[in-house]
């Protein structure tokens, strides 16, 4: 039989997605972060964990978790209270065991009353508790490492893009023709004046980054012409290596409906040249 | 913006890698320290223990382990220069040691025994065409042929993107001519993941490393990813991993 004509699913960026990592069921953290407000957690099970601020009362979640490196985690789970309401919180944690060392997002959608599906991020860097030792003074930061970087991740079989980290607060996307990305996510593109999107740049440790991108622009311009709606994207991106974990947090529209866009996705990277004319082109979201 | 006028240096993160075939090879996963397995198989029983991080027992021998995590429930293991398949929700595992395939079961949480067993996969692979990619630029293509043979062809040796590529994959169409027809066993994991053990050498000037003469991989094919290992004289065994292109 070619396997070529073995009968998988449809993938689009979970093709390549790593398996999910087991390793933290039994662990408990507490995570003392610069914000002012500490959290703890506990991973219970394969799926399930107990997250609370200190001082409060535990509460349950179904949390995903897969790693960049030996000693890197990224885990995040949704709010179990805020689940089929409009207002969803999803926390994200990069909990880096070398360092002992963490950074927290939190991402909400509903804070927006003109835009009530945007999804709006917190980031909060800190430290991992261990008895007997001392707090690390240093912390995961926002950076300017990856200005300049182009990159061409490959996401299923026939689907790869094109990244071009061009500015602190922006990235910009392309794809080559004979990608399926062209069908598969082209069309929304097309209708904008620009793939510039908010973004995010968090160091981690020496060659491995938090890349958080916000599909905010395609939101506020498209609207429900599109059918992803201000997708929260955040990898945990090993340039050592040349691959990246994520997942998504947003909103999809499809038939008329409005469901939550939950995808864990990863990729494989290599470098790639891209046109400076398309590089260099102006921001038209920016002054 | 960043990009200037006058020779500034943009760095870029994005690089071919300094790891070899190995490049893409996933996190060492750590889930089975502390674990143990009494493995039955054809009424003979090994045990194998999982001491720590890095150290194993296979039947009281130790030696160095390396766990790479291809599927949920399913890793694959190098202890030393012997394998195991082992996937925790069939309880089943296949251990290549040496020349011997062992296909054995270990008990599951309601202490039975299952009675099924890992298999030769036949002529599953047959006719299928694809090339692994392992690295920027790292790739091996493998066309199953019949009478349990692979034909087998590595990318050529660093060809960097200064040399005026725009993109890596401008040179995947320049295939590698030269190929070998090298024997291959395949055993049957779950639908449709495949144990896939090719012996033989490599060409000169090709990415894997000089003296290579085995290569073991768990090919996933819902996926499309690989994790395995490539053994050889002259070098530590490399753990790689890898994403799929067809062919055809």
């Amino acid at each position: 039989m070619n396997l070529k004509d073995y009968p998988r699913r449809f993938y689009a960026i979970d093709q390549f997605c790593q398996p999910p990592c087991y390793e933290l069921i039994g662990q408990s953290f507490r995570f003392i972060m610069d914000g002012g407000y500490d959290y703890e957690l506990k991973i219970t099970g394969k799926e399930t964990c107990q997250w609370n601020k200190v001082g409060e009362e535990p509460e349950n979640a179904n949390y995903d978790c897969r790693k960049a490196d030996d000693t890197t985690y990224l885990l995040n789970y949704d709010l179990v209270k805020t689940l089929n309401t409009p207002k969803r919180v999803n926390h994200l944690y990069v909990i880096d065991m070398e360092q002992r060392l963490v950074t927290m997002v939190r991402c909400y959608i509903g804070d927006n009353p003109k835009f009530p599906l945007l999804v709006r991020s917190e980031y909060d860097f800190g430290a991992i508790e261990a008895e007997g030792k001392e707090l690390p003074f240093k912390r995961h930061c926002f950076t300017g490492d990856m200005m300049g970087t182009t990159v061409e991740w490959h996401w299923n079989t026939e689907m790869w893009t094109q990244h071009f980290y061009n500015s602190p607060a922006y990235y910009r996307i392309t794809w080559p023709q004979d990608s399926s990305a062209t069908q598969n996510i082209g069309g929304n593109f097309e209708v904008l004046p620009a793939s510039d999107e908010i973004s995010q740049y968090v160091k981690i440790k020496d060659n491995m980054y938090l890349y958080c991108l916000t599909e905010e622009m395609m939101e506020r311009i498209m609207g429900d012409k599109s059918p992803f709606r201000s997708n929260n994207m955040i990898f945990l991106q090993n340039y050592d290596r040349m691959y990246h974990c994520g997942r998504t947090f947003g909103s999809v529209t499809h038939d008329g409906k409005t469901m939550p866009c939950r995808v864990n996705f990863g990729s494989f990277g290599n470098p790639v040249r891209l046109d400076p004319e398309w590089m260099t082109a102006e921001n038209p979201f920016t002054v | 913006m960043i990009m200037k006028y006058g020779g500034v240096y943009i760095p870029n993160l994005a690089n071919d890698g300094k790891y070899g075939i190995g490049q893409y090879r996933f996190p060492r996963n750590y889930e089975l320290n502390g674990k143990s397995f009494t493995i039955e198989a054809d009424g003979k029983t090994y045990d194998l223990a999982f001491t720590c991080r890095e150290r194993a027992q296979l039947d009281g021998k130790a030696c160095d382990y390396e766990s790479l995590k291809l599927e949920k429930d399913t890793y694959f293991v190098r202890l030393g220069q012997d394998i195991a398949v082992i996937n925790v929700e069939q309880c089943l595992a296949t251990l290549i040691l040496g020349d011997t395939f062992v296909y054995g079961a270990f008990k599951g949480p309601d202490g039975k025994l299952p009675a099924a067993r890992h298999a030769r996969a036949g002529d599953d692979m047959t006719d299928t065409k694809i090339r692994w990619v392992l690295g920027p630029n790292k790739y091996v293509n493998q066309e199953y042929i019949g009478g349990a043979k692979v034909r087998t062809a590595w990318s050529k040796n660093t060809v960097m993107i200064g040399n005026g590529m725009k993109s890596f994959r401008d040179n995947w169409e320049a295939a590698a001519e030269d190929y070998d027809d090298l024997p291959y066993t395949a055993v049957k994991i779950t639908e449709p993941m495949y144990l896939v053990e090719i012996k033989g050498g490599v060409r000169e000037g090709v990415c894997a490393p000089k003296g290579t003469n085995r290569i073991v991989t768990l090919q996933d094919y819902e996926r499309m990813m690989l994790v395995g290992c490539v053994f050889g004289e002259g070098f530590e065994p490399v753990m790689i991993t890898g994403y799929a292109k067809f062919l055809d």
